[in-house]
């Protein structure tokens, strides 16, 4: 790459605009909301689980997906068939109210499968028609439908290269690029690396509320944060740092040989396993078992 | 930088790289971490600034230099920057310099020439007299500089005595294969051109040459590279670099550049955090505000 053409790269973050455009749909809205209603009540229960996790595939799929929703490829009128028999196997063991919101995501799916319903792909092409469409590009997040969205555009008129998410790395500079789902769901580099001058993050508008600020994704080091930090530098002795909990590494380390010692009178010796080093923020090494992948130190 | 068609970034990374080799502070070791938009040439013009800092300044701090001056026999050859030559000199050794600190002396060592010949000149900057170290080699016999018009030009450093030193003044670690490529980059400075090269005298790059800095594969062990010598700073290329050897640069003033389209990028900006949150206090180099699309923090961590 030459100098000039890196420069670019820093040039055009002084003239990058970013844009996020909220498209509504009341339908999916109420969907949404239903389905939040039970996941909040159910996410840890087992009899509700398969029910959330086929529900909420569909329901990441229509979020972020620019595909009519009578679209083969996202298969909701077969999803609606299958959430309509799990909640009738629900309807006898869960609460009747429950069960309402379950048979009303099930029925609600099987409808927008019948209509050809496509607000966020219409709201992506109006957006790139405004512009050269070979100094275009759309992202998405994943790779599953990328075929058929650049298919699908195509014969709306509109032949946009569709790019993932990952690609925006190494793209050249463009005049626009349009992403498609919420702005958190997206690698943070897609806003403070920018790779076009317009910048169009196109989400459903109920999902604002949840999502974070264009203006917090484009930079890496935000600065409330930093500020956050140099407030409480731990090397700069302050008023009232005493009332800060401190952690007594050595405490922890003597607790952990004594524990050690108990092990070892239980088994009635050494026990060989393979270990691995960690270090604590004290200076002070722990060997823990290699085979866990998941440590859990209580400190007492 | 005297002229230069640079663009605005590329002066503030040399600009931010010279405040990284001359801001010495007793206790204190300097820090800087930046992201930018894309890595290309960032470490390399930051480079060049630690380059042209060290080669003014001297890069030994002061405990050390009067230490080993202390410890100069007469005749051992010393270093000595005067205005913008870098001459080698021999040490003349008089009175009250044999075993007194050199601080005590108020200020005055005594200086004879190469051959012998007395120079007989009271000189009261004594800070730019080093003696030459190990690993700096004065030879004759090697490519002395290849645009010496451009590196006087650009960098407003004498080119002759850059280039009969060999010193290691700053190291970059990182993709050694794309900066290899970019160290042939070509520049202008008041109508002369040269190579990024000429003024970094990497190494690795030119080995009959002598050098300043070294480009290190972020893959390589770098212990060796970074344990023990003291020189103008280190920048960290990418944040795997500054993620894996950032440790073992912990005596060096650093510059960590992340490229924020790295995956890594991320865990590189904890780690920054964190060091921020355990550093002495903020930074401020006179540098002016980071350019449009670079995002900065600067601190000054505790020696250790």
């Amino acid at each position: 790459m030459s100098l000039s053409h890196t420069d670019s790269f820093y040039q055009l973050s002084e003239r990058v605009a970013f844009m996020v455009e909220d498209v509504y749909w009341a339908d999916l809205k109420k969907i949404d909301r239903a389905f939040g209603a039970l996941f909040r009540r159910h996410r840890e229960s087992e009899i509700w689980n398969d029910f959330i996790r086929r529900a909420r595939w569909v329901l990441w799929d229509l979020t972020d997906t620019p595909l009519p929703t009578d679209h083969p490829r996202l298969g909701l009128a077969k999803a609606g068939e299958e959430l309509q028999q799990l909640s009738e196997t629900l309807r006898h063991q869960v609460d009747p109210e429950d069960y309402a919101l379950a048979w009303q995501v099930a029925i609600a799916f099987q409808h927008l499968a019948v209509e050809s319903l496509d607000l966020l792909g219409e709201r992506c092409r109006d957006l790139l028609r405004e512009s050269d469409i070979q100094r275009c590009r759309l992202v998405v997040r994943r790779p599953r439908y990328r075929e058929d969205i650049e298919k699908r555009f195509r014969e709306e008129g509109c032949p946009v290269q569709v790019i993932v998410e990952h690609q925006v790395r190494t793209l050249d500079i463009m005049e626009r690029l349009v992403m498609t789902g919420p702005v958190k769901l997206y690698g943070q580099y897609v806003f403070n690396a920018p790779r076009a001058e317009k910048m169009h993050a196109v989400r459903y508008e109920w999902l604002s509320t949840r999502d974070v600020s264009v203006n917090d994704a484009a930079r890496l080091f935000p600065p409330l944060e930093a500020e956050a930090i140099r407030r409480f530098r731990v090397s700069q002795p302050r008023a009232g740092d005493y009332l800060a909990p401190t952690i007594d590494w050595q405490g922890i380390r003597w607790q952990a040989e004594d524990r050690a010692g108990i092990e070892k009178e239980r088994t009635g010796g050494d026990l060989e396993v393979d270990a691995r080093l960690h270090l604590l923020g004290g200076g002070y090494g722990v060997y823990l078992n290699v085979e866990r992948t998941v440590y859990n130190i209580e400190l007492g | 930088m005297k002229s230069a068609p640079l663009p605005e970034w590329a002066r503030w990374l040399m600009e931010l790289g010279r405040w990284l080799a001359t801001d010495r502070q007793p206790g204190k070791v300097a820090r800087a971490a930046i992201s930018v938009p894309t890595r290309g040439y960032a470490a390399l013009f930051a480079g060049m600034g630690v380059v042209s800092g060290s080669y003014r300044s001297g890069v030994l701090n002061e405990s050390v230099r009067l230490r080993m001056l202390s410890r100069l026999n007469t005749g051992d050859p010393v270093r000595y920057c005067k205005g913008d030559e870098d001459l080698k000199v021999s040490y003349g050794k008089f009175g009250k310099i044999e075993k007194e600190p050199l601080f005590d002396l108020g200020d005055c060592v005594y200086l004879a020439e190469g051959n012998g010949k007395e120079y007989g000149r009271e000189v009261r900057q004594f800070h730019y007299i080093e003696p030459v170290g190990e690993e700096e080699k004065f030879s004759m016999d090697r490519p002395v500089c290849h645009s010496p018009d451009f590196v006087k030009a650009a960098m407003g450093i004498d080119p002759i005595s850059q280039g009969f030193f060999s010193r290691l003044e700053c190291v970059i670690i990182g993709n050694k294969t794309a900066l290899a490529e970019e160290l042939e980059l070509e520049l202008q400075a008041e109508r002369v051109s040269g190579k990024v090269q000429d003024v970094l005298r990497v190494h690795e790059h030119r080995p009959k040459d002598g050098y300043r800095s070294r480009t290190i594969s972020f893959q390589a062990d770098v212990r060796s590279e970074l344990v023990g010598k003291p020189f103008g700073g280190v920048v960290m290329d990418g944040s795997r670099s500054f993620l894996r050897w950032r440790g073992m640069a912990r005596r060096h003033p650093w510059l960590a550049i992340i490229d924020r389209t790295n995956p890594t990028a991320g865990a590189a900006r904890d780690a920054i955090l964190s060091g921020l949150a355990s550093s002495l206090e903020d930074a401020y180099p006179p540098v002016g505000d980071p350019p449009s699309g670079v995002e900065a923090i600067f601190y000054w961590d505790r020696k250790r």
